[in-house]
């Protein structure tokens, strides 16, 4: 019997496992749950449970379409019903939305069959890779706002994510990436860039996420310079389906000098 | 002064078939190697796109359309990780592919069956620099 790729494995129902990571909007010592970002872990016990490997291996494939539909599929289903009424993030890569042309159609299905309105999701675009049909992808992202969702852009300042991008995408959430963010409370020069995106994305109206906030000292200066919505370890890991359900994350105080778990893990 | 410990010997074994890949896999663990495997191409590319390895053992021929892959494998670990030690295994060696293979930049290009044992001392040879 021909044994199964590891391509096969992945697009198996149960392939991919979504995580959850919460994005919070923090005012003073209040931090309360703006959106999920939904993350995918592969096959388990296989290489692909990192997603670094993982995505490198479907770039490799070039199966991105099929991969990123598949990604959509378990993230939606795996939400927790309770947080129905919170923003979803689900990463897509930038070539499934210049090439997939029934994409739209296709998130606006998933989303029925999930009962979720498609109002609160948000689609993040990611890409490792130049790629470029300008047409295709511009009217997919026009599809995908007529149905009322969202789009953000993933790892703004490092990669593929540069101003051509921001000008084609228009985004509506500008997502730092963590490389920029881990560090900033001692380095002018962060504090610079950030400062900058901060005054780019106002001029888009759009909000700014600073990724991997891992320090309460990176996350007092982010407050001082405006970005108030944060996510990291921080304020909290990845969380599979059944933790995020028993989780409150309606809102939380900080405590004084330190953050508090904002998760209230067992209720 | 405290002995500086060694430090661990990384290898990934590339090979479509299973029951091979986990016996490799098996005996070098046994051997205190870390050891990660792939199947296909692509995996072990993706692999190596992210991770450091001491030495590649690969198969020449993976699930794919040319019957070459190993030789992509290597060609791929050669020009990312240019101290890294390689070896293409085959059942269906030619003096041609074993000449392609060295101009991609293998170091040790050996014919199946080869008792592992024969292939942990070409290993260890290799890690040693002795060849």
């Amino acid at each position: 019997m021909k044994e199964k790729l590891m391509l096969d494995i992945i697009l198996e129902p149960g392939g991919m496992l979504p995580v959850y990571q919460p994005i919070f909007k923090v005012a003073g010592n209040d931090c309360a749950l703006h959106a999920v970002e939904s993350l995918i872990r592969g096959p388990q016990g296989t290489n692909m449970q990192s997603p670094v490997i993982l995505f490198e291996y479907v770039r490799r494939k070039g199966a991105e379409k099929a991969v990123d539909r598949a990604c959509v599929r378990a993230a939606l289903a795996e939400y927790p019903r309770l947080l129905q009424g919170v923003l979803l993030s689900i990463n897509v890569h930038a070539s499934t939305l210049e090439r997939d042309r029934e994409f739209a159609n296709f998130l606006q299905s998933a989303a029925e069959a999930n009962s979720f309105d498609p109002k609160n999701l948000i689609i993040e675009i990611v890409e490792s890779v130049s790629f470029w049909d300008r047409s295709g992808f511009t009217a997919t992202l026009e599809e995908l706002r007529s149905l009322g969702v969202a789009i953000a852009l993933d790892d703004i300042g490092v990669g593929q994510s540069n101003y051509r991008m921001l000008l084609e995408s228009r985004p509506d959430y500008f997502k730092v990436d963590r490389h920029i963010v881990n560090g900033v409370y001692s380095d002018p020069f962060r504090q610079a860039v950030l400062e900058s995106v901060l005054l780019l994305a106002g001029r888009f109206n759009a909000r700014v996420v600073a990724e991997g906030v891992e320090q309460k000292k990176d996350l007092d200066t982010l407050l001082e310079i405006g970005i108030d919505l944060i996510q990291g370890y921080l304020l909290s890991l990845p969380l599979e389906s059944a933790r995020l359900v028993s989780t409150s994350f309606a809102q939380s105080k900080m405590g004084e000098g330190e953050v508090k778990a904002v998760s209230v893990a067992g209720n | 002064m405290k002995e500086k410990a060694p430090s661990p010997r990384r290898v990934l074994i590339v090979d479509d078939k299973e029951p091979i890949l986990k016996a490799m896999a098996k005996y070098f663990r046994a051997h205190d190697y870390i050891v990660d495997s792939a199947r296909e191409q692509e995996e072990a590319e993706a692999m190596l796109t992210h991770s450091d390895y001491s030495i590649v053992i690969a198969d020449l021929r993976l699930t794919g359309i040319n019957g070459t892959e190993g030789l992509n494998i290597v060609r791929f670990a050669r020009q990312r990780w240019p101290n890294m030690r390689l070896i293409l295994l085959t059942a269906y060696g030619s003096p041609e592919i074993e000449q392609e293979a060295r101009c991609c930049g293998v170091d040790v290009f050996l014919h199946k069956p080869i008792p592992m044992g024969e292939l942990a001392q070409v290993v260890s040879e290799l890690l040693e620099g002795k060849r």
